[in-house]
């Protein structure tokens, strides 16, 4: 959160290469009828809806950006590290406003510190975990749910075209 | 900074409490020599500067647009030859947690004096202003307690959230206690919490102030400090004066990816706490109703090895 993002050296024998994962209703079945309905009722949650990573390389996860639709958000790392507080008696704290959190006014995604490599990592072909509940009281369509994960693939040299 | 003094983030609040004077700035008034006397335990090193006042019926801050200010250094050095607008010193007036740079720092000595004049030049009273004087002050090492990493450990990015339920509208909630869970430490590097809303009626959570203690309740603040200043929030609604008129704008390119910071970092070893106060005076009036508040510390865990 102090330092520039994206300023720091790849590993030994690695090059790295920018990558942006977007998931939403039309890459996420979870969010997506007819599999199940999109619309969550008030109160309600649904768990662990898999943001799954692509096989050709890690994934160091450095930010994150969500859309403000009401919803209340946790991520779970590959390891299912939660990064954002759980196992709270009161519902609203095992969840993360997007306001709070992860959802800029035109300033870019929410820098992520943590993780020993300069980012959350995320083995190649893992999933990271979403969590999403209504604290409203109303019905919210999981379709407007957009999540953004900003961060870099770290490909061996010579793997990369 | 020299490597024998330890820093410790802190927050000098200039507003009513501290001179009675800005508690209404009259159209046309200007007011010299408001003087803040600093703390006697530390010299303070100037870092930042933010301001606020109270918002109006409509959730806006309509009498900023009009402030002029003019501060001076610990020998009341002036830092400009005149008055300067504020809205020309710094973007959303500091608020939204992204406090103005003040570069170079500026070093005040223990039980110095912080100057400032004001001058209203708008058509109505500036009610509540209140300034902000963020940075650090400077102990010699080990005075302050404070704790470190160990020799290895592993990181991963954290936020704990903070309900602050059902906050009376004319209430002070002193004493609360935070508690790092059980399973790692904690770093707060940033803060977000609940953005004043419209969406709820006039005025609602809009008069929020904050306090921070470590755990032997020594303050990081010489007073509450506004929550539109301390913490970040993203979706704000549009209180930001622009132009003559003026309309009213929500802050741009805020939110939590530039979050309102806490430097140096606070680290907050495993089941420890901390301290923290919670003001809220928007009183009865139109909709107003206990409502809750969320704080949400950002930063990272630190499992040691």
């Amino acid at each position: 959160m102090y330092r520039p993002q994206f300023a720091f050296a790849a590993g030994v024998d690695c090059e790295e290469q920018r990558c942006i994962y977007g998931f939403d209703g039309t890459n996420l079945p979870t969010l997506n009828p007819p599999a199940v309905s999109s619309l969550l009722a008030p109160g309600e949650w649904r768990s662990k809806i898999p943001l799954v990573m692509d096989q050709d390389a890690d994934f160091f996860l450095r930010a994150l950006w969500l859309s403000a639709v009401g919803l209340e958000v946790r991520i779970e790392d590959s390891f299912a590290n939660p990064i954002c507080d759980n196992e709270n008696a009161l519902q609203p704290l095992n969840y993360q406003f997007p306001a709070l959190w992860a959802n800029s006014a035109g300033a870019g995604p929410a820098v992520l510190d943590g993780g020993n490599q300069w980012g959350i990592f995320c083995p190649a072909g893992s999933a990271l975990l979403l969590y999403v509940y209504n604290p409203t009281s109303a019905n919210i369509d999981l379709q407007t749910l957009s999540v953004t994960l900003h961060g870099v693939k770290r490909y061996k040299y010579g793997c990369t075209t | 900074m020299t490597p024998t003094l330890q820093q410790r983030h802190f927050d000098y609040v200039l507003g009513p409490n501290q001179d009675s004077r800005l508690a209404s700035v009259a159209a046309g008034q200007t007011i010299t020599g408001i003087a803040l006397q600093l703390d006697a335990d530390a010299p303070f090193v100037l870092r930042s500067r933010a301001m606020r006042q109270s918002y109006s019926a409509a959730l806006t801050q309509n009498g900023l647009q009009f402030l002029r200010t003019r501060w001076a250094g610990p020998t009341v050095d002036y830092r400009s030859q005149d008055f300067l607008l504020a809205s020309l010193e710094m973007a959303n007036f500091g608020q939204v947690g992204n406090p103005k740079p003040i570069s170079p720092e500026v070093t005040y000595p223990a039980n110095g004096i912080l100057t400032v004049d004001i001058q209203n030049t708008g058509a109505s009273a500036i009610t509540n202003l209140t300034m902000v004087w963020r940075g650090v002050k400077l102990f010699p090492a080990g005075v302050v307690p404070a704790y470190e990493y160990p020799a290895r450990f592993a990181g991963l990015s954290f936020c704990y959230p903070i309900s602050i339920a059902a906050l009376g509208v004319s209430e002070i909630r002193n004493n609360q206690l935070f508690t790092v869970k059980q399973d790692a430490d904690f770093v707060i590097r940033g803060a977000q919490a609940t953005a004043p809303r419209q969406s709820e009626g006039p005025r609602s959570l809009g008069e929020l102030f904050f306090r921070l203690l470590d755990h032997n309740k020594k303050p990081y603040s010489n007073d509450y400090v506004p929550f539109d200043i301390f913490f970040g929030a993203g979706s704000w609604p549009a209180t930001i004066p622009m132009g003559v008129t003026p309309s009213f704008r929500s802050p741009f390119g805020t939110g939590p990816f530039q979050p309102g910071l806490v430097y140096p970092e606070i680290y907050i070893p495993a089941n420890h706490q901390f301290w923290y106060d919670v003001k809220r005076s928007d009183g009865a009036v139109g909709t107003n109703q206990n409502e809750d508040a969320y704080i949400n510390l950002i930063g990272q865990k630190v499992f040691p090895r």
